[in-house]
């Protein structure tokens, strides 16, 4: 098999699971809302589990080639990490201005996954 | 020089899409057997069971993680010579040193281009043959 051959042999074999991938972030990306949107956001579970959702879209989305799905997901990984550097023995309540960012975040990454969706 | 053909991998990340990707694009080599795990555990426990030539392993899981299941690698003599390349997001050139001072054979960084990614695994291996020392 030469190089080209393999080349769309595999963009063929990974087709499947991109749009997997898209239908499934779609979800995700409701829960991310939900989550950012609840009034336990800073609760430590509730941190982890939006980092990690963040963090996986963030990832799998740059090797599927979903680059703006993969960066709006990144910046709610970057936000999220702030939100743990956080003294809470300080700072129990997380700011007015870290929730909206938060929020807009969320928006983008909703509004790319629609937009990967459908192309 | 001692520069044996890869024949078995053992891909180790707690990410179902990227165990896939990886999976479907390593198994597209002729010859090649290519199995997955999810986590550091199974990594040690798959390592004992199949002997891989190459584990290929993810740092950031839950539970044990990539440079614990390195550590705990190299402490079981059954398992200590398999080359272990990190697949990681920390892959700046201090992090990717320290991996190398833990026992690392190589890194890859993530986000990888799945297209690239056979080419970046044997490119280490051969390395590591080449790094390796004479036998007899």
């Amino acid at each position: 098999m030469d190089e080209l051959e393999g080349r769309d042999q595999l963009a063929l074999a990974l087709a499947p699971l991109a749009v997997h991938f898209l239908q499934r972030t779609r979800l995700e990306a409701a829960v991310l809302s939900e989550l950012i949107a609840c009034e336990h956001i800073g609760d430590p579970i509730v941190i982890d589990k939006l980092e990690h959702m963040a963090h996986k879209i963030h990832g799998s989305g740059a090797i599927f080639g979903f680059s703006a799905v993969s960066e709006s997901a990144g910046e709610i990984e970057l936000l999220v990490a702030c939100l743990k550097a956080r003294d809470v023995s300080q700072e129990t309540a997380i700011g007015p201005q870290m929730l909206r960012r938060l929020r807009k975040c969320a928006r983008r990454l909703t509004q790319e996954v629609e937009a990967a969706s459908a192309r | 020089m001692s520069q044996t053909a890869l024949q078995s991998v053992l891909y180790v990340d707690d990410e179902p899409d990227i165990r896939e990707i990886v999976q479907l694009t390593l198994s597209l080599t002729k010859g090649l057997v290519v199995h997955i795990g999810e986590s550091g555990e199974q990594a040690l426990e798959l390592s004992r069971e199949l002997r891989p030539d190459l584990l290929l392993l993810d740092v950031m899981m839950p539970g044990l993680d990539g440079p614990g299941t390195l550590k705990r690698m190299r402490e079981d003599p059954a398992i200590a010579q398999i080359p272990v390349i990190f697949v990681t997001a920390k892959a700046m050139p201090r992090e990717v040193d320290l991996f190398r001072k833990m026992g690392a054979t190589g890194v890859i960084g993530k986000p990888f281009d799945p297209m690239q990614l056979t080419k970046q695994v044997f490119a280490l291996w051969n390395d590591r043959a080449i790094e390796m020392p004479v036998d007899g």
